[in-house]
């Protein structure tokens, strides 16, 4: 089954579904997983910082990814054993407004990776194109896709 | 004119709220993942409300009574009728029951805040749109609607729920929330996308020599999460601007072409030019278009917009929208979104999305004046 992440939303997975997400642009994609429990989970974050308690924490890359992580430890994974990649983030317009808010993202998603000490195993951020992003929990696979480029996985 | 945007604002959460309620429904009714995709509050052009419905040819309408009187139109595609038919095996049944508990969860939101219930009648195939059309909450040629779209997993089926409520039961509904907002002001903002729109339309017309028509436009508030399924996936070839002055926006024109390098042909000679020539094209017809949508408000306001230089862009609609969204989300919840979608010929579509500044966007109501002004002086 292909599970559809909207923006500011999360799905987990204990089975051979394919997690899939669109219309990235400076917003991220993380995936993260526990690869001895085949659980895994894929959030699409639009802000880096929730700024005290939100109705949406998916919304933010801090409070969805905390969100999230709970939600594949009830699913079995294992808080020690687990593992990301990083998509999304990029800068495709050049507006004065936002305060490069893609690059913000990435760097927000790392720390909070960091801080729940989750591995950044591989990560494509930047650029100035937008991105689609299938993750199956089974394989770890993050298959990256753009408008008028070849397909990549991480 | 000053609207209270809050106001409009909390319809559209509490839309979202509903649209969120119901995709879980749908979810634990079919087993299948379902996400709520999209939730606005629109304003449309009370001629334009049935090419806004559009015309599936699955639609089903449910009538609701009590703190909320009205009817929601629910238009499944092709695929989400297909899938959900699969999954409940119940035939042509299956549709309704879904419209039931859809409606269920979207109305419940809405009575939440309130010691009345909303009861709903069961669902019927919509024989009679102009009498849907007739009955809905239309003040002064706008009408006000509230969609939501829902979307299931694996087939990205949709459906589009739009909530129309009787007009007298919106009055009594919005004067209950205790709100300063006036329906006629809040109406009057049509006024500012139908003009701007008309005015794009004779300025691609005049720059192209293509026919240009007018296929709609609507004023929406959208959650700035939401922001980015106001377009589809598809590849837009576009330009983007930025305007300063009284009102500062972003503008995203945004071409859907039949064939790469359609639009770039409706102002090239050559139509092997190259890519530079091409996007110059492009950039050039995004300038006509900007220019004709903001001309308008300038004018209203007896005063000038600058706009910056295009960034130029061949990418999925919904990323392109994303990345404007994000860089307003950290300023507002909810954002107001100017839209209008023109032909151009037989193989270009013009969308035109201008979102103005969170801060500036209860200008759209002086502008909304300005322009009633001007009409008043030309009859």
């Amino acid at each position: 089954m292909t599970v559809r992440v909207g923006v500011a939303d999360w799905r987990v997975a204990d089975d051979d579904s394919l997690l899939v997400t669109s219309g990235l642009g400076s917003c991220v994609a993380v995936a993260v997983y526990d690869a001895d429990e085949s659980v895994g989970g894929l959030l699409h974050a639009m802000l880096p910082e929730a700024d005290g308690p939100v109705d949406n924490p998916a919304k933010y890359v801090d409070s969805g990814l905390d969100e999230m992580l709970s939600a594949m430890v009830r699913l079995g994974a294992s808080p020690g054993n687990l593992t990301a990649k990083l998509a999304g983030g990029s800068a495709m317009l050049d507006l004065s407004i936002g305060d490069g808010v893609g690059a913000r993202n990435v760097a927000a998603a790392e720390r909070a990776l960091a801080d729940a000490d989750v591995d950044l195993l591989a990560s494509e951020t930047g650029g100035d194109s937008g991105r689609s992003v299938s993750f199956s929990p089974t394989s770890g696979d993050v298959t990256i896709d753009r408008v008028d480029a070849e397909v990549h996985v991480i | 004119m000053r609207v209270d945007l809050d106001a409009v604002a909390s319809f559209s959460r509490t839309g979202d709220e509903g649209g969120q309620r119901a995709a879980n429904s749908l979810e634990t009714l079919t087993g299948v993942p379902a996400t709520c995709e999209l939730t606005r509050t629109t304003l449309v052009d009370a001629d334009g409300l049935s090419a806004f419905l559009g015309d599936s040819s699955e639609r089903v309408v449910v009538e609701f009574d009590g703190a909320l009187v009205g009817r929601a139109v629910l238009s499944f595609d092709e695929t989400f009728a297909d899938q959900v038919t699969g999954e409940l095996g119940a035939g042509t049944g299956a549709l309704s029951e879904v419209a039931n508990i859809l409606t269920s969860g979207f109305v419940d939101a809405w009575a939440a805040d309130d010691e009345d219930t909303i009861d709903i009648r069961p669902p019927e195939r919509l024989a009679d749109e102009e009498r849907v059309v007739r009955d809905a909450a239309v003040v002064e040629d706008c009408a006000f609607v509230f969609e939501s779209q829902v979307v299931l997993s694996g087939t990205r089926g949709t459906c589009r729920f739009a909530v129309l409520p009787d007009v007298e039961s919106f009055v009594d509904y919005v004067t209950d929330a205790d709100t300063e907002l006036s329906l006629p002001d809040l109406a009057a903002h049509i006024r500012v996308a139908s003009v701007s729109a008309s005015g794009v339309e004779s300025h691609l017309a005049a720059m192209t020599g293509a026919d240009a028509e007018l296929v709609e436009s609507h004023v929406d508030f959208v959650p700035v999460e939401r922001v980015p399924s106001l377009l589809d996936d598809a590849a837009y070839e576009g330009a983007i601007f930025e305007s300063e002055g009284v009102v500062d926006s972003v503008l995203a024109i945004l071409f859907d072409e039949d064939e790469p390098g359609a639009v770039a042909e409706l102002l090239l000679e050559d139509p092997e030019a190259g890519s530079e020539m091409a996007e110059s094209a492009v950039a050039e017809l995004g300038n006509v278009t900007a220019s004709g949508f903001l001309d308008e408000w300038a004018n209203a306001l007896e005063t000038t917009i600058d706009i910056s230089t295009p960034s130029h862009v061949r990418d999925a609609g919904g990323a392109v929208l994303d990345t404007v969204a994000a860089a307003y989300g950290e300023r507002a919840e909810t954002v107001t979104v100017v839209n209008a979608t023109i032909e151009l010929g037989d193989d270009v579509v013009c969308r035109v999305c201008t979102f103005p500044s969170p801060e500036d966007a209860d200008r759209l109501g002086d502008i909304a004046d300005g322009l009633a002004d001007e009409a008043s002086e030309d009859s």
